[in-house]
């Protein structure tokens, strides 16, 4: 396996989504590959990283000022 | 509190909670997502299926050009609303007006809101779209293109260039400048793969909902979402790796 096809599957790797023989495929590439073991685990950083960029939070906020519900009011009158 | 989040929470005053018991997370405001959450209990499910129950008849009456009915509902989701542009732009003036225009905005389309996803699910995602459309017309280096940003092989198929890890994040200041890095890095995107990270983070679809949506085959809506993490972890790296 090259470094290449392991980039190409990489998300089916991560997926679960391939066979147990070119898992071990897989596997066995990143014994071998320091750049793609640290490819990999960048990958999953950077998953991780838009998660937390934009997830919406549940957290209940207070309210907004008075004079932004009132600019959105009257900009919506306006249009 | 450590100065850095003291500094970091100026401005986000009026989101403290009005009642610690409506606080669902343990956390700041505005530096969520590095706390752990609460599991919602059973009365938290109902009081949600009340809100939405709520929401689909203001929404009915703001339709017919009840301007009561949508002040209702800004009042309702505008604080949501406003968290996320805040937590996304980090800065009180640009939350506002980012805030201003996608209620106005959700305004406009309130027809074309069908009910698949909830009304505040629906306006997480058109905020976030203004907010990174905002924190793109803040940059300031020119953009790269997308196939550069894909990793390239030699034609025995190595890597042509060697690939070094993140750097350890130390602390909360270091986590919150990440999420300002990875925030302006996502706005970078060319806006098919941002949408489809929007699609994913925000409205938390699943790769079969998420190609229903884009109308594309669901291989493709793959495909598309592994070139957007991997384009994503080149714009991070050169911030966040280690120097090779
Ligand atoms: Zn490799």
């Amino acid at each position: 396996m090259t470094c290449r096809e392991f980039i190409e599957f990489l998300d089916r790797y991560l997926g679960d989504e391939l066979s147990p023989a070119e898992r071990a495929q897989f596997d066995r590439h990143l014994g071998v590959c320091p750049d793609c073991t640290n490819y990999l685990a960048t990958y999953q950083e950077t998953v991780e990283l838009e998660q937390k960029a934009l997830a919406p939070d549940d957290a209940v906020p207070a309210d907004v000022p008075e004079d932004l519900v009132r600019a959105i009011m009257s900009t919506i009158a306006q249009k | 509190m450590p100065r850095s989040a003291r500094r970091f929470l100026v401005g986000v005053s009026f989101f403290v909670p009005l009642h610690p018991a409506e606080a669902s997370t343990d956390e700041y405001p505005g530096i969520r997502g590095f706390s752990v959450r609460r599991a919602g209990d059973k009365s938290a499910l109902v009081t949600e299926g009340l809100a939405a129950d709520a929401d689909a008849a203001l929404i009915a009456e703001a339709r017919t050009g009840c301007p009561r009915a949508f002040e209702q509902l800004v009042r309702r989701h505008a604080p949501r609303v406003h968290r996320q542009a805040l937590w996304i732009l980090r800065n009180e003036a640009d939350a506002a007006d980012v805030t201003q225009e996608a209620l106005v905005k959700a305004h406009q389309k309130l027809d074309s809101f069908r009910g698949e996803a909830k009304f505040s699910t629906w306006l997480q995602r058109i905020v976030t779209n203004l907010a990174l459309m905002k924190l793109r017309s803040q940059r300031r280096r020119p953009e790269a293109s997308f196939e550069e940003l894909l990793p390239t092989f030699h034609e025995d198929g190595h890597h042509t260039r060697s690939v070094s890890p993140f750097k350890e994040c130390a602390d909360l200041e270091e986590q919150v400048a990440r999420r300002d890095v990875v925030c302006r890095a996502i706005a970078q995107l060319p806006a098919n793969y941002q949408e489809i990270l929007v699609l994913r983070c925000v409205q938390e679809l699943d790769t079969q909902e998420t190609a229903d949506f884009l109308k594309i085959s669901t291989n493709a809506a793959k495909l598309r979402l592994h070139r957007a993490h991997q384009a994503l972890r080149t714009l991070l790296a050169a911030e966040l790796g280690v120097d090779p």
